[in-house]
């Protein structure tokens, strides 16, 4: 699995990445500064650098370009709201951003998404006999493939990305439709559901009591 | 443009008026003056010849005196001089003409309205363009003696006065007229400016300011508007900075806001979504309790600097011995 390298100086936030990414099942790193930062990545091996703009003593931006010229990947942190910094993190090379405070699992995502742009690893996300191929936006069940809809399968992969992980309702319905969730409406469940039909996902696919769904796998 | 306008079509025609008022007073004065001193004159010749006559007739003996009308007229007459008018003399039946020095002869009513107990009487006549006093009188001696002086050059003479004075009139009303029109533009030019001015200040060139040094009222309010300007300058670069103060503040609160949220909601998002060890539960809920301190005690220092923003710090200055006992004795030590 990837190695990543988690640079931030608040120690809750960077515990926070840490523990849910070794749950993700990634390998991880943690740096307080810039200066250390700098020396792990010259010594270690990393797949992708995690990196909070705003750090004391060596500046974010140094790092980022270090990581560059190492040709390592590198997601940002950002404050929400400042433009200037996104900006200037893009132009410097980096590969996404995510403003504080963020949703978990969208950084999951985002560490998913520039891990395989990057590495050109993990082509597809296996489930048992379930293969699901994010370049093409394919699925195939067995081999062959399984007819689904734009949104059915924006919602498994969702769910692919996020596997034992509980998804609520809310966070199902902004990562697929987009947009906030209305509260009530039975759209999540009857996608939910056909999924599960279409894939044979009816044990794997747990309903959470009023809240939402978790892929166990 | 419109005051000065407004200025110049109030005072210039009241002036034209009034010069015109005045000339035309002062020329009929002039002119009746002069009449009446004609008429005047030709009275006092026609008396004076009268008297003469009278005399010189009754010098006379009555042989001489049928014959000598003419004669007394004549020698009269050339006494007279060049300045005299013209005398005719009629006869006791007022029609027959005795003497005349000029065929000319003025038509008047005099002898109709002459009544019994006057014996003068006198006219002002025009006849054929121009104009005559023709005064008549009764003779003791039977004749009437009528004398005419010619007018004419005083009626000429108004209207010659008037010519001259109507294009007087004019000519200083237009010079006047002239220079007004010109001092308001320079007045209003300044007003122009200084309008100019106020206008490009509060468009946002709090530099401008206005370069009028006349020292009239326009130049007054130029220093006003001028003090005024840099005071607004002053007040408006306090107010930005102000501003400033306040948009860095928010920024640098909204960070430190932001940053114990993140732990916040990561942790208990991780702790409802994920299954984790007793362990990772505790230590996320204890990071969850810790952030949640932090921003109470950030809400609390706002408080106590928004309490602290509206009044003024007032320093003292303290003796260092005092200082040091008062807190001795505050502490119960002394």
């Amino acid at each position: 699995m990837a190695k990543i390298l988690i640079v931030e100086d608040e120690e809750p936030i960077s515990n926070l990445i840490r523990m849910n990414l070794v749950k993700a099942g990634y390998q991880c790193g943690v740096s307080m500064d810039g200066e250390a930062a700098a020396d792990r990545i010259q010594e270690e091996d990393f797949d992708l650098i995690l990196l909070d703009i705003m750090l004391p003593g060596l500046d974010g931006y140094e790092v980022l370009e270090y990581a560059k010229s190492r040709e390592i990947p590198v997601i940002f942190l950002t404050a929400m709201g400042d433009t200037a910094q996104k900006v200037r993190g893009l132009k410097l090379g980096a590969e996404d951003y995510i403003s504080k405070p963020f949703d978990v699992a969208e950084l999951l995502a985002r560490v998913e998404t520039v891990l395989r742009r990057c590495l050109k690893l993990n082509q597809s996300l296996r489930l048992g006999e379930i293969e699901l191929f994010p370049e093409s936006r394919t699925v195939l069940r067995e081999g062959h493939p399984v007819a689904l809809t734009p949104k059915e399968y924006e919602l498994f992969y969702l769910f692919m990305r996020n596997r034992n992980r509980a998804l609520y309702r809310e966070t199902i319905y902004e990562h697929v439709w987009g947009g906030e969730y209305p509260g009530t409406g039975r759209t999540v469940d009857l996608h939910v559901q056909r999924l599960k039909k279409k894939l044979g996902l009816e044990k794997e696919i747990e309903a959470i009591y009023k809240v939402g769904y978790r892929l166990m796998g | 443009m419109r005051l000065a306008w407004k200025i110049f079509f109030l005072t210039i025609p009241l002036f034209l008026l009034s010069l015109t008022a005045l000339g035309t007073w002062i020329l009929q004065e002039s002119f009746q003056g002069n009449l009446d001193r004609e008429r005047e004159r030709c009275f006092m010749e026609n008396q004076m010849f009268q008297v003469s006559y009278e005399l010189t007739w009754h010098s006379l003996s009555e042989e001489s005196r049928e014959e000598s009308v003419k004669a007394i007229a004549q020698g009269l007459h050339r006494n007279a001089g060049a300045e005299a008018g013209n005398i005719r003399i009629y006869g006791e039946d007022g029609e027959e003409i005795l003497y005349q020095d000029t065929p000319e002869r003025v038509a008047t009513q005099i002898q109709e309205h002459l009544t019994g107990d006057a014996n003068a009487g006198a006219q002002i006549v025009s006849q054929k363009g121009r104009y005559y006093a023709v005064v008549l009188s009764r003779s003791s001696t039977g004749v009437w003696i009528e004398t005419t002086r010619d007018l004419t050059p005083v009626f000429r003479e108004r209207e010659h006065l008037k010519t001259v004075y109507q294009t007087g009139a004019f000519l200083i009303t237009f010079v006047m007229g002239g220079l007004m029109l010109g001092i308001l533009y320079l007045v209003m030019g300044n007003t122009r400016k200084l309008s100019r001015i106020a206008r490009s200040f509060a468009s946002g060139q709090y530099q401008a300011r206005a370069n009028i040094r006349s020292r009239d009222e326009i130049g007054r309010l130029a220093e006003d508007f001028n003090w005024m300007a840099r005071v607004m300058k002053e007040q408006m670069e306090q107010l930005k900075e102000e501003v400033s103060r306040q948009e860095a503040f928010t920024s640098a609160f909204s960070h430190e806001l932001k940053t114990p949220l993140t732990s916040i909601i990561g942790y208990a998002d991780t702790i409802r979504s994920m299954d984790l060890s007793r362990e990772e539960t505790d230590l996320s809920a204890d990071y969850i309790y810790r952030q949640g301190k932090r921003l109470l005690s950030l809400s609390h220092k706002l408080l106590d600097w928004s309490a602290l923003e509206g009044k003024k710090e007032t320093f003292k200055s303290l003796l260092m011995t005092d200082l040091i006992r008062e807190a001795a004795r505050t502490r119960g030590r002394e």
